[in-house]
């Protein structure tokens, strides 16, 4: 008996030291050193951010977006998608921020699934059955980080001119292969607005809602489709520049406000679905 | 099976092995069962049921047991093709995500693989499976059990949890001991009662590369609790404490986190009352700090509301908030003695229950400049908040008139905090005011022949300031029959009928038909009809309930 009870004490005291013990964290809780923003790359980043006027928790990622976009000034180019359960209108919130593409991003990709918020950085890490490319807000920092330490093979530039009159702007992108590119390349055009004042939950408010909340860079159109076109149907050697020119006019049924809004072009490997370049302009 | 084990043994086993053979095969067991249920879908816009492309859905599970004397073994095959509505999306696919190999004897037990295990009430942690929420966050790993003397059990564990079809980012070791003090000094205590002491320690390690929180790699929790029972009371208490560990759930607040349960029943002939109150702060322990809605939980809460089985009370379930809740419920039975006024000849008593559970009242102290969300927080007081999440309220009577008729009468007052419970806290629907009324008619024709009839009807407002159209609020009526021919059929018909919509277009009935067949350990299980949407809760854990129509089939079978 006495020896079993010495054994027992003894297993006890080593599941202990097996175990180590926790880590109390004291303040500041939030890393205060200067991030690295002396990046001299050209590449640039997409932070897509999947969101909805009804997700509480949501605001809190946009202001954190926001910020990781001014650290990194220019660098970071956001798109805050609106679909899943969070964006679903109902008859006290009528204002339909969804798009079709937005929809079909949010399944294929299977964000809202997991939950809002949650994000994309460059669409990258996406494989079919796996969820590594679906960021907190947490992450996206440190994915940004990485993927701004690359050195780009491919640069964009992008021009829109717009016509008052007929609401029509036109928009040249050029592609420039720094390195050597391959056939599997898609340019996409994605239409983002800023300022769009309407209702959004937030749980740092009581009671948690805001009537009149700024909505920034809302995805609204996609002039090339979902999936955009292909750029070339053969390998590209470096030095290539490909020059496209296209027309968007804003439907008439549209509420948009082209001066608050932006052009964003990004190209994406067709078989990765991850974004290699992308960049922004004003639509006016 | 065991003629095949015995042309084994021949085959493999030599002159001398024989006997040894003999015996193992005579203390082999295999034993199992088997599940299946598929769904089909069809369009029906009216309730919002969505179309699905594979048009059927089945989830499928096979258990296999063997034992051999001390050994056990198992595996568990799963299937999920597709997965059926309302289950994780995550889970599809097939394979076999459970196995384990187990050693147990007087002494020791060990176990390698897979294996579910609950620490005390399950504060700290808590492996389990609930497949009708799709919740499986077994470990996978090792443990021991180490009975050094009679009364004490100490429990070591180390492995990660499921998460789908892969592991937890999280590493959990732990550890848990029971002493029963009665059991180890046997003259200490009155005959028949008991006194058990027991504590528990986890840590779960999880890799902290995180450029912007400065985040614990290490959480540990740790509980104590007692139990102390006599034939007629009972008394279990246990405290919990859990060391900062911010992640999604709690928008990555760093307070630490605390739980306190106390259960008290008293049970003299006749009579029986339950007592039961906790307050939960900040314990919603995962093994990954990323996870949400109910995947790698290791903390589990036992609910402190009555789990209501009549459908049209199923509308209001309550989801345990591991993330700050304080609650009390008092439970009462009282049976009539044989002979007097409301006792009769046969079975009659009265049941009571009440529970209520609101928020805490907390202050921010330190919010994230960036983020706006709060890092700390204090609680301005260890009693309830202002913020009421549920109120429950219900009696029911049943009694049994002679040897073929028992009625059950039953009435049930519920308040939910829908916007809590269901909208994460947006200012959606308000608070949902219900009433229900049940009666319940039960009629045994012959010792085979049985009919079971019930009459549900609840009256419902909500004070939103917006009316959201849904196919829940307003009035309901329910029908419901069964007839049993046993020992095999039950064939069930109800219809939910939901006339008091605020939406002339919702108002729709929800008619179901259902037909079972057992034989043996077998049951086949065929529906058909319109189901609603809604919670699903088990044990306070919910999922999402899609609405559809259509076919179901469920077949269950044990060997």
């Amino acid at each position: 008996m006495k020896n079993r009870l010495f054994l027992l004490f003894g297993a006890i005291l080593s599941a202990i030291i097996l175990s180590s013990c926790g880590d109390v964290i004291e303040e500041p809780y939030v890393y205060q050193k200067p991030l690295d923003t002396t990046k001299t790359t050209n590449q640039k980043v997409l932070l897509e951010d999947y969101t909805g006027f009804t997700c509480g928790n949501c605001p809190a990622a946009h202001e954190l977006a926001a910020e990781i976009a001014k650290t990194y000034s220019g660098k970071v180019i956001i798109m805050a998608v609106h679909a899943g359960g969070y964006a679903k209108t109902s008859p006290a919130h009528s204002y339909d921020f969804k798009t079709a593409s937005g929809t079909i991003y949010d399944d294929f990709f299977g964000i809202s699934k997991v939950g809002n918020p949650n994000g994309m950085i460059n669409r990258k890490g996406y494989a079919e059955g796996a969820k590594n490319h679906i960021l907190p807000k947490t992450k996206w920092q440190k994915q940004v980080d990485s993927a701004l330490a690359k050195v780009a093979k491919i640069e964009l530039t992008l021009k829109s001119t717009y016509n008052e009159s007929t609401k029509t702007t036109k928009i040249d992108v050029t592609i420039n292969y720094l390195g050597a590119g391959t056939k599997d390349l898609n340019l996409d055009l994605y239409l983002t607005e800023d300022s769009i004042i309407n209702y959004q939950t937030d749980y740092r408010l009581t009671p948690p809602d805001n009537p009149a909340y700024a909505h920034m860079h809302v995805l609204r159109d996609t002039p090339l489709g979902t999936w955009g076109e292909l750029i070339s149907s053969t390998d590209v050697p470096a030095g290539t520049k490909i020059s496209k020119s296209y027309n968007y006019t804003i439907a008439s049924d549209k509420d948009f406000v082209p001066k608050n809004m932006h052009i964003i072009a990004a190209i994406h490997n067709i078989k990765t679905y991850e974004i290699v370049q992308v960049e922004e302009v004003s639509l006016k | 099976m065991k003629k095949f084990l015995l042309i084994i043994t021949i085959l493999f086993g030599l002159g001398s092995a024989n006997a040894f053979s003999q015996s193992v095969l005579e203390s082999t067991r295999v034993s199992g069962n088997f599940q299946f249920d598929a769904q089909s879908y069809g369009k029906d816009s009216l309730i919002g049921a969505q179309e699905i492309k594979q048009k059927v859905l089945s989830n499928g599970f096979l258990n296999v047991l063997m034992s051999v004397g001390k050994f056990n073994g198992g595996i568990r095959y799963e299937h999920y093709l597709d997965p059926i509505l309302g289950i994780d999306t995550r889970y599809a696919g097939s394979g076999i995500p459970y196995r384990f190999f187990e050693f147990k004897d007087e002494f020791i037990d060990v176990t390698v693989g897979n294996f579910y295990q609950q620490f005390g009430s399950g504060l700290v942690f808590r492996s389990y499976e609930e497949r009708v929420l799709g919740l499986d966050n077994a470990m996978d790993g090792a443990r021991f059990k180490i009975r050094p003397s009679k009364g004490v059990e100490f429990i070591g564990i180390i492995g990660n949890q499921r998460e789908f079809w892969g592991k937890s980012a999280g590493l959990i070791r732990g550890g848990d001991l029971t002493v029963s003090i009665s059991d180890l000094f046997e003259n200490l205590l009155p005959k028949g009662n008991s006194l058990n002491v027991g504590g528990s320690y986890v840590s779960k390690y999880q890799d902290n590369n995180d450029s912007y929180y400065l985040l614990p790699a290490n959480v540990t929790a740790t509980a104590v609790r007692a139990n102390y029972s006599t034939s007629e009371f009972n008394i279990d208490a246990e405290y919990a404490y859990k060391i900062n560990d911010p992640n999604a759930t709690n928008n990555y607040n760093y307070n630490p986190g605390t739980g306190f349960i106390l259960n008290l029943s008293y049970f003299p002939e006749g009579f029986g009352a339950n007592l039961n109150f906790h307050r939960i702060d900040n314990f919603d322990f995962r093994s990954d700090r990323e996870a949400i809605g109910s995947s790698v939980m290791m903390s589990f809460v036992p609910p402190i509301t009555k789990q209501h089985d009549y459908r049209l009370t199923t509308l209001f379930p309550y989801s345990t908030k591991l993330n700050g809740e304080i609650g009390v419920q008092g439970d009462f039975t009282y049976s009539f003695p044989k002979g007097s006024w409301l006792g009769g000849n046969y079975e009659s008593y009265v049941t009571f229950n009440f529970a209520r559970v609101h928020n805490l009242d907390t202050v921010r102290t330190l919010i994230d400049t960036t983020t706006k969300l709060p890092l700390r927080y204090e609680a301005n007081s260890l009693g309830f908040g202002k913020n009421l999440f549920f109120n429950d309220l219900n009696i029911e009577f049943t009694k049994k008139w002679d040897r073929k008729i028992k009625t059950v009468v039953s009435f049930i007052n519920i308040e939910y905090n829908k916007d809590v419970l269901e909208a994460e806290g947006a200012a959606k629907y308000g608070m949902v005011h219900s009433n229900t009324l049940v009666g319940e008619l039960e009629y045994k024709f012959t010792s085979k022949h049985s009919l079971r009839t019930q009459v549900q009807h609840l009256w419902q407002t909500q004070d939103s300031t917006v009316h959201v159209p849904d196919n829940q609020n307003g009035n309901w009526i329910m029908f419901f029959a069964e007839y049993s021919y046993s020992p095999s059929w039950i064939f069930t018909v109800y219809d939910e009928y939901n006339y008091g919509n605020h939406f002339d277009e919702k108002k729709l009935h929800y008619l179901n038909f259902n037909v079972a067949y057992t034989h043996e350990s077998s049951k086949i299980m065929l529906s058909y009809g319109r189901q609603r949407g809604g919670l699903l809760c088990v044990g306070g854990v919910c999922r999402v309930v899609p609405a559809a129509t259509g076919i179901s089939l469920s077949i269950t079978s044990s060997f």
